[in-house]
């Protein structure tokens, strides 16, 4: 009766809900990141591992 | 702008490099030991604190919080403050991070062989560890924010994102999982039980390797493979898209690890589907990662440490591609519970993060010391070395895995067992541990060459090391950038905002997936069927904690038709809706016991115990003779049963007040049925005894038998 009631459990919807909206947020992510203006902003983020401050001396 | 003046704390990174030596040897070592016991039970020496049940939980929590936790926080600590050109916050909040975090993993490597356990993986410390925990994660995490706040690079690159969603998610995972109620300065019960527990710690559990071994890796390799190769990252945009879809995804995929189980069916589906999911955004991250290295192909062939990352990532592939592979209800059905499963996290823990740790050392260890490398062909050895070992290792407990999960589901044109005799199957992939166990030999000496390179490398540095003076322009307090870029720029630019986003990502899954478990008990009518264990029964199962048993032997007979033959009737939620902590297990490499209560006489049981080889020739089980001489702790149990009351266990007063003689009673019973032949003084008092009462309930329900009743068995 219980594991009855457990599989039956109606929030799925819940959780296709959830789906639904990661699905939408994603399709607009993906879209936002795509365009192609943004190729000089993700050029000099991509760099940034590469400089670390400039160096001194040591002391 | 004007330009500030600053230094970097290396010498915790330094602290944090070292530790990841010394532990990673502790866990590849305690690794091998245990590959030796399951391949020849006599390694198990017979001592309590040596035993496979107790050296397992100590090899898996080293190499995951020592090992890897520690590799994390020198890379964390390296780059974080490179990529914000800052020092960290507070160098005392780093110092406490560190020995705070040492001091918890000598409590581990303390507690763990004693037993003290709550044999919940990669959980299992007990809860006055779990109160440091806490306390150092949110130490970590104050100095990582604050340095954040006080960067001078407006931008947070990508690897720093990997860091928050780490940073925060942990923490979560870590205080929900950890609800618990001492009833001793060394042993508590989690506060959820049965289907809520098991659903609880394998959400915890699954992103334990998500958000651990996962998510902070991802980052080191967005920070030291440009680093290493001297290129960006191939794509800035995938890495967008590669962090929030996996960030999202992979909190829901938990239930895989208990398909087929009592754990309901949407549960499990959902978990099936994010998992099958979870393998664009993880391939996204590997194309990534390998496509950096690209146009340097010629350097990874002479240059150890690319192809250390190029081989990290590939094992990230194959380990990422095998997951949502195992998490499809049919693959499952064969893989789970056997060395498949062995063999898929040894592909991730050996090949991505020791070999992702290993090329980062290689790196920072000569940075850091300012000098060069001392061997660059002795590192090269090492590469080799490690490959073979880890090849070796994960086919033959492919091959493991796979002959003994079909040989335990096969049945005949009759519907009877194909293989009945379990220690048959086990027979069959003994020769296979011995292959294992060379390749782990291989993994380990391997990594004793690198800690000589590395000694040397550390010996020829000069002496004087002075910490290196930086300068950049301060940050303004309002960034043209932030005002003038898009959205996803700006949210980089705003940590606080970023973070908040990140924990509404992997919130969103978690309460979805558990709280309508843990909501349960008010859509179903609660169930009076189930009795409780006698006091002697609960002290019986609190040794089988102890001992890790749970290691070994599950206690969930799934719904497939070979467990069912095997077993009997498939598990359901209500047998284990008093387990606290449940025992559904995770590998059988013994039988599963959920119904072996009546299965033999007590007298079989105690022979078992003393040395599983006098029943069942060929057993590889460990002997466990200790029990004999040990006592059961009779004036603990009335506390046990009244936490367990408070939790909701429906104990009459009378099975609280009385539980000590009860259980006296009951186990003078056992000890008349095993009679004077056993040779043992005191045999009532012994906890063999108490095991003995548990292992003949397992499955056997006392039909609304009074719990106050004693020596129900
Ligand atoms: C190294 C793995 C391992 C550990 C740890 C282990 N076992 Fe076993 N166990 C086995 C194997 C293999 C068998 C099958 C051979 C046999 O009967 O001994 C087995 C069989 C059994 C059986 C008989 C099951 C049946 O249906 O015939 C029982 C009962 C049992 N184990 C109890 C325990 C208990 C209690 C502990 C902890 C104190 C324990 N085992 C720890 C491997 C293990």
């Amino acid at each position: 009766m219980k594991s009855l009631a457990l599989s039956q459990f109606p929030m799925i919807y819940l959780s296709v809900t959830a789906l639904l909206v990661f699905f939408v947020v994603f399709c607009a992510v993906l879209a936002h990141v795509t365009a192609k203006s943004r190729d000089p902003e993700f050029r000099s983020a991509s760099r940034l591992p590469l400089e670390e401050g400039q160096r001194h001396e040591s002391h | 702008m004007k330009n500030e003046t600053f230094s970097y704390d290396d010498a915790i990174v330094k602290k944090f490099a070292l530790a990841t030596l010394v532990w990673g040897g502790v866990a590849f070592l305690v690794g091998l030991i245990a590959a030796l016991q399951l391949a020849d039970w006599r390694l198990n020496f017979g001592v309590s604190w040596f035993t496979f049940g107790r050296l397992r939980p100590l090899h898996t929590n080293a190499a995951v919080f020592a090992f890897a936790g520690n590799a994390i926080f020198a890379g964390i600590y390296y780059s974080t403050q490179r990529l914000l050109k800052a020092r960290m916050f507070s160098d005392a909040l780093s110092k406490f991070h560190f020995w705070g975090w040492q001091a918890i993993i000598a409590a581990a490597a303390i507690t763990l062989p004693m037993g003290f356990s709550q044999s919940k993986e990669y959980a299992e410390l007990e809860w006055p560890i779990d109160l440091a925990i806490t306390v150092v994660w949110v130490v970590f995490g104050v100095n990582f924010f604050m340095t954040l706040l006080r960067r001078r690079e407006r931008h947070m690159y990508v690897a720093l994102w990997f860091y928050i969603a780490t940073i925060l998610t942990v923490g979560v995972l870590h205080v929900i999982n950890s609800i618990e109620i001492p009833v001793g300065w060394f042993q508590s019960y989690p506060v959820y039980a049965g289907v809520q527990d098991a659903l609880v710690q394998w959400w915890y559990g699954h992103n334990a390797v998500a958000f651990f071994l996962t998510t902070p890796f991802l980052g080191l390799m967005y920070y030291f493979i440009p680093k290493a190769s001297g290129r960006p990252i191939y794509s800035y945009r995938l890495s967008i898209v590669h962090f929030w879809s996996l960030v999202f995804i992979y909190i829901w995929a938990g239930p895989h690890h208990l398909l087929y189980t009592a754990l309901p069916d949407w549960a499990q589906t959902l978990g099936v589907v994010f998992s099958v999911m979870l393998l664009a955004p993880s391939w996204g991250g590997m194309i990534n990662g390998l496509l950096t290295l690209r146009g340097a192909w010629d350097r990874v062939r002479t240059e150890p440490i690319l192809k250390f990352f190029a081989a990290a990532v590939t094992f990230y592939g194959m380990a990422t591609f095998e997951g949502p592979l195992l998490s499809i209800k049919s693959v499952s059905a064969i893989g789970h519970y056997t060395d498949w499963i062995i063999a898929h996290v040894h592909g991730g823990a050996l090949g991505w993060n020791g070999f992702l740790t290993f090329g980062m050392l290689y790196y920072l260890v000569p940075k850091l010391w300012k000098t060069e490398l001392y061997s660059k062909s002795l590192a090269n050895t090492h590469f080799w070395i490690g490959t073979v070992g880890i090849l070796l290792y994960i086919i033959s407990m492919w091959a493991s895995g796979v002959t003994q999960g079909l040989m335990l589901q096969a049945i005949d044109e009759h519907g009877r067992l194909v293989y009945p005799d379990f220690v048959e199957t086990v027979l069959r992939i003994v020769p296979l541990f011995w292959i294992r166990a060379v390749g782990g030999s291989l993994f380990l000496t391997g990594f004793l060459v690198m800690c000589y390179n590395l000694w040397k490398t550390v010996e020829s540095a000069p002496a004087d090391s002075k910490e290196d003076v930086y300068s950049a322009p301060a940050l303004a307090p309002v960034p043209e950038t932030a005002l003038g870029g898009t959205w996803h720029r700006r949210l980089e630019a705003l940590a606080p905002t970023f973070s908040v986003l990140t924990l509404i990502a992997i919130l969103v899954g978690s309460v979805l997936e558990i709280l309508p478990t843990l909501l349960m008990h008010t859509y179903v009518d609660s169930n009076d069927k189930t009795v409780p264990y006698t006091a002697l029964e609960l002290a019986g199962r609190d040794i089988y904690v102890k001992e890790g048993c749970y290691v070994c032997h599950s206690q969930m007979i799934r719904q497939l038709p070979g467990d069912v033959l095997r077993y009997g009737a498939a598990s359901t939620p209500e047998e284990s809706m008093y387990d606290r902590p449940f025992q559904w297990g995770s590998k059988r490499t013994g039988p599963d016991l959920a119904r072996v209560g009546g299965k033999y006489p007590n007298m079989w049981h105690f022979r078992h115990m003393i040395d599983p080889r006098l029943v069942t020739p060929n057993s590889i089980m460990p002997s466990y003779p200790w029990l004999t001489e040990k006592k059961i702790d009779f004036d603990g149990l009335q506390r046990k049963l009244d936490v367990m009351r408070s939790l909701g266990v429906p104990y009459g007063d009378a099975d609280v007040l009385y539980a000590a003689s009860n259980a006296r009673a009951a186990a003078a019973q056992i000890a008349a049925d095993l009679g004077t032949e056993t040779g043992v003084k005191d045999l009532e008092t012994r906890e063999i005894i108490a095991l003995i009462a548990y292992l003949q309930r397992l499955g056997v329900s006392p039909k609304a038998a009074p719990a106050t009743q004693v020596g129900s068995n």
